[in-house]
């Protein structure tokens, strides 16, 4: 078993396996030290940080929906200066690479935080959050317009050395428009899909049922949507992409390495079983096993290559 | 560099597939559920819940969260009392004795019995009088043997069965909203009166439906009287990751949200903003 390579490079990030958290399913890695150790991860995606502290929405911000999960959660985060003050310290203990998501109102603030991220050693890679549908400002704003997508994408990519990847929205009409637009920007790799944006309305408050009023569709639901765009995307572009989407065990991560993933996210199974992520790794090495695959890269792309 | 992880690093520490030792209707749409899990009953709070995934499924999605309901450390089994009120809970009262429940626990804060507790009133609305029960038995444990459990719900087919809280010498007070059984009106009717017969070192603790809640703590705050409240959230991953399942609170002369999962589901009184 241990002839199998699972390791994936992912713009000079050296994973151990393709396996990784989808930004804002895993907190910043310590939610989840009870269940398992997280070091067996590819990378840790953290929950995106701001400039500034945010609260986040008000409640309620979640509502199941068939095989999903709709969420307005509003990048509730401790801002910039406490996670590198604080929480990276708490981080130290962690050896799989970190990315850390990021996104701003404005692209200075991009900028500023690519910038301050750029000088510590700790983190791997920096993942541009420009998707997310739940924030006024920022987010999917700039996810949406493939002009906006590249302009942040270059401004980013040039206040850090590290390894930058662009979280996309499904939120478009041409996704692999907007996906051109943020490698000719820069981006070393891509995540997609986040969130699509949804609704869910209470029949009896006859009121939407979050805050927020829609809220984006994460989990199993999503799954299909995602696996078609990155399958589109992987053909386009010639930067490795982490796929996210709805990935529940190793057949779903195996259906986003074979439309062109080379590395994948899981998120929201994550609330389900918190050892999803290493259950999936154990399964890709017995697939590969049994299908006498040697290199899990060989898979990557190979229903259109 | 930086402080130890919270939590050493374990394999599966709180995530297990239990046996089920019993499952059945008590009343109505009341069920019991007794599961075998040392572990859990040995070192689990009163107010601390379990987070079951009622199928293996795509649909429903997420687990559900159940507040324990009885702890007995010495045969190891912990026990929750549910309510079908939705599809997990329905796919719940289907198992049978025999059959293993994957669950995360024990989570949560829990009551905090800290400090001077002489006698307590428990308020407890519709299903929320469910983590009363670990609370009653922990307060006896305790020696605290004044304990009135004020219980309400719309009507007598939905005030939850009040037998083991008899059984174990609580003082039970009923109110429906349509009079079927006990004071017609809400539970909170009754608060005021009990809150005057008490004395120093007197705890309220509640959980239920928001209003509910919010007039305990309302009354509470006026005679000065010490109050916990459990908060019902539909809740997400139940380890505080994701966010979804938060409370706004007050946090020094700030406002925050705090995660009913992590931070909760007990909070003081004091600290719950009612804004919303």
């Amino acid at each position: 078993m241990s002839k199998i390579n699972l390791s994936v490079d992912i713009a000079g990030i050296k994973m151990q396996n393709p396996v990784t958290t989808a930004s804002g399913t895993f907190g910043f890695g310590l939610d989840y030290l009870d269940y398992f150790d997280v070091n067996q991860l590819g990378a840790v995606v953290t929950k995106t940080i701001t400039i500034n502290r945010r609260m986040g929405n008000p409640p309620p911000r979640i509502i199941e929906t068939p095989s999903g999960l709709l969420n307005s959660i509003g990048l509730a985060n401790p801002g910039i200066d406490e996670f590198i003050q604080s929480t990276l310290l708490d981080l130290e203990h962690i050896k799989a690479p970190i990315i850390v998501s990021i996104a701003g109102d404005t692209e200075e603030e991009y900028v500023e935080l690519a910038e301050r991220l750029d000088k510590v050693d700790k983190i791997a890679g920096i993942e541009l959050n420009v998707s997310c549908p739940n924030v006024r400002m920022g987010g999917i704003q700039f996810g949406v317009c493939p002009e906006q997508v590249n302009r942040l994408t270059k401004a980013s990519a040039a206040a850090t050395q590290k390894p930058l990847i662009v979280k996309l929205t499904p939120n478009v009409t041409d996704i692999v428009e907007v996906a051109c637009a943020a490698v000719e920007g820069g981006a070393r790799s891509l995540s997609l899909i986040n969130t699509l944006l949804g609704m869910s309305i209470d029949i009896n408050k006859r009121k939407p049922v979050l805050a927020n009023n829609v809220g984006g569709l994460a989990g199993p639901a999503i799954r299909p949507v995602a696996v078609r765009m990155v399958w589109q995307v992987a053909q386009a572009v010639d930067v490795p992409i982490i796929g996210v989407g709805g990935i529940c065990d190793y057949r779903d991560a195996l259906e986003f390495i074979m439309a062109g993933a080379a590395s994948v996210g899981v998120g929201t199974w994550n609330f389900v079983n918190p050892t999803a992520c290493v259950d999936i790794i154990e399964g890709l090495r017995c697939f590969c096993l049994e299908q006498g695959v040697k290199d899990i890269n060989e898979l990557v792309g190979c229903s259109w290559k | 560099m930086g402080q130890a992880p919270k939590c050493f690093l374990g394999v599966n520490g709180m995530k297990a597939n239990v046996k089920v030792m019993a499952n059945f209707r008590v009343k109505e749409n009341y069920y019991l559920m007794e599961l075998q899990r040392p572990e859990v009953a040995k070192n689990a709070r009163a107010g601390q819940f379990i987070h079951a995934r009622c199928k293996d499924s795509k649909d429903p999605l997420l687990r559900r969260p159940f507040s324990i309901y009885s702890l007995d450390s010495d045969k190891g089994r912990i026990k929750i009392l549910y309510e079908i009120k939705g599809m997990g809970t329905e796919l719940l009262s289907k198992y049978k004795e025999g059959d293993f429940l994957d669950i995360m626990a024990p989570l949560g804060n829990g009551f905090n019995l800290e400090g001077n507790i002489s006698s307590a009133i428990l308020v407890g609305g519709g299903i929320g009088g469910a983590p009363l029960m670990a609370l009653a038995e922990s307060l006896k444990g305790r020696g605290i043997n004044r304990i009135y459990f004020l219980v309400g719900a719309q009507s007598k087919d939905k005030l939850i069965p009040t037998v083991d809280f008899e059984s174990l010498g609580v003082n039970v007070i009923t109110a429906t909203d349509d009079g079927s059984e006990g004071h017609r009106g809400y539970i909170t009717d009754l608060l005021p009166m009990k809150l005057k017969e008490s004395s120093e070192g007197c705890t309220v603790f509640a959980c239920g439906p928001r209003p509910m809640l919010k007039a305990v703590a309302q009354i509470c705050a006026r005679k000065n009287i010490p109050c916990q409240l459990s908060l019902e959230e539909i809740i997400s991953c139940g380890v505080g990751a994701c966010q979804g399942c938060v409370c706004k609170v007050k946090d020094n002369d700030t406002e925050t949200y705090h995660r009913v999962c992590l931070e909760g589901p007990v909070f003081d009184s004091g600290e719950v903003v009612w804004d919303v």
